[in-house]
């Protein structure tokens, strides 16, 4: 996930759910969210083709 | 000291006054104080007054008698449930026992103690930031795995004969595993979840160890009040292929090769929707799991265990419409899962892609390249997980490190699965061997 990416994140945390992220949580965060992209990208490839099946 | 002895013969013995439950809860407790994996969290004293009531013969049951203890997740009346949690060690006592805990008191076995985890369950290591790391009895130098840690290493140490944990994603099959002792998955709605502190209201399961098959039969059946009936002949068992053999390490291989030799079964099920239902599990986890935490994390983040706080963060940030294609893959993959019953009864996988890592081993080779291999041992067990089926977990007979193999069932059908636990573990294809005597 690009600083972009992250920065919008943070800024949708703060906005919607008003979770403040510490600064000691930034690198750790943005690990798990790459991992939640990956599992996402392949979830929208096993659901594309269980629509077409 | 370690005492090996199977649960249901410590009844036996027991009911025939050959010893008292007094004499076995006091050898456990003092086991359980002298444990040095750190599988224990608490050793409960009052236990000898419970005891006292099987010698009284006030207290009857199966498991008149037998000691087991609970992953801190479970109610104890009177207790804190810290779920493994530093911000919980100021919370309210619990005010009644865990439905779980209350059946197997009622069927007189005996409370003695409370078991390491991961951090609100999330994790596959035992790796906790405030109770520190459980170590493997086979070798205190590697991971017992998680989150049930404790539990699996508790039998696996012969510290008690029975224990009971929680698996959303492999938290009962990974340490069972990695400890070599028997698990169980059970299928969903078979055991009340009340009274136990939640991770993944869709995923989570109370689930048992013990040290052999027909010990775990008969905890089973005193936890989801059922008596099994069933027979391992003429069962069409198959093994999983594809995702379930893309990352095995040889051991992992070898173990289903071993069973199905065994077996003289050559049947394969094929499940290519296995990696998008892991997905899916996996993403309900962190957001169900983030949701869950929202508030507390607001308020008190850097209470948290760290690798757990940032997942659950990560999992708070994930938009809901990511939550509903998971929700909406799992019931496809789970309608996909139960045709393959049509044409076979049981199927077996690897439990975990290898044996258990060094506690200093932080990768594993997934897809060819290094990932994280504390995150990445559940990858068979979580894949799974979303089925809804009843799984057992059998350590296989090996004079190495441990392995064990999931055998997955219809619900339904749980009599037939431990028939089949039952014939492979008197052939010695599978079963428990005792730490220190490994070659």
């Amino acid at each position: 996930m690009d600083d972009t990416a992250y920065t919008a994140l943070r800024e949708g945390a703060a906005a919607y759910l008003h979770l403040d992220l510490p600064p000691e949580c930034e690198a750790g965060v943005a690990e798990n969210l790459a991992l939640l992209a990956k599992h996402a990208a392949i979830l929208e490839q096993h659901l594309a083709e269980a629509e077409d099946a | 000291m370690s005492d090996f002895t199977p649960a249901l013969d410590i009844a036996d013995r027991i009911r025939r006054g050959e010893t008292t439950a007094q004499a076995v809860v006091r050898a456990a407790l003092d086991a359980a104080r002298g444990d040095p994996f750190n599988a224990f969290t608490r050793v409960f004293d009052s236990a000898l007054d419970d005891a006292q009531g099987v010698d009284d013969g006030r207290l009857t049951g199966p498991l008149a008698g037998v000691p087991f203890a609970v992953k801190d997740l479970f109610d104890v009346a009177g207790q804190i449930t810290t779920a493994g949690a530093r911000l919980r060690i100021d919370a309210p006592a619990a005010v009644r026992d865990a439905e779980a805990v209350r059946r197997m008191k009622a069927a007189g076995a005996i409370l003695i103690g409370t078991l390491n985890m991961d951090e609100f369950a999330y994790g596959f290591a035992t790796v906790n930031a405030h109770f520190g790391t459980t170590k493997n009895p086979h070798d205190p130098e590697r991971l017992a795995g998680g989150s049930s840690g404790g539990s699996a290493a508790s039998v696996a140490a012969g510290l008690v004969p029975l224990s009971l944990g929680s698996d959303t994603n492999g938290s009962v099959r990974v340490p069972s595993s990695l400890c070599g002792v028997w698990g169980m998955r059970p299928a969903d709605d078979t055991i009340p979840l009340d009274g136990v502190f939640p991770f993944v209201e869709l995923l989570d399961a109370v689930g048992p160890f013990a040290r052999t098959s027909r010990d775990l039969k008969t905890l089973y059946e005193v936890l989801s009040s059922t008596t099994l009936t069933g027979a391992a002949e003429g069962l069409r068992v198959a093994r999983l292929d594809g995702f379930f053999e893309r990352n095995a390490a040889p051991e992992a291989l070898d173990a289903v090769e071993a069973v199905m030799t065994h077996l003289g079964s050559d049947l394969v099920a094929e499940l290519p929707e296995a990696e998008g239902g892991r997905s899916a599990g996996f993403l309900m986890t962190a957001a169900m799991g983030g949701a869950l935490h929202l508030n507390t994390l607001r308020a008190r983040a850097m209470d948290y265990d760290p690798a757990v706080r940032d997942r659950l963060i990560a999992g708070a940030l994930l938009p809901s419409g990511i939550l509903a294609k998971a929700l909406h893959y799992r019931d496809i993959y789970r309608q996909t899962f139960a045709r393959l019953f049509d044409r076979f009864d049981i199927l077996v996988a690897p439990a975990t892609p290898v044996s258990a890592p060094r506690i200093d081993q932080a990768t594993i080779l997934i897809d060819g390249k290094p990932a994280s291999a504390r995150a990445n041992l559940g990858i068979y067990a979580q894949a799974i997980s979303p089925t809804g089926a009843a799984v057992v977990s059998a350590p296989l007979k090996t004079s190495g490190l441990p392995i064990g193999l999931q055998f997955i069932a219809r619900p339904g059908r749980e009599g037939a699965l431990f028939a089949l636990m039952h014939r492979l573990e008197d052939a010695g294809v599978l079963g428990f061997t005792e730490p220190g005597r490994r070659s």
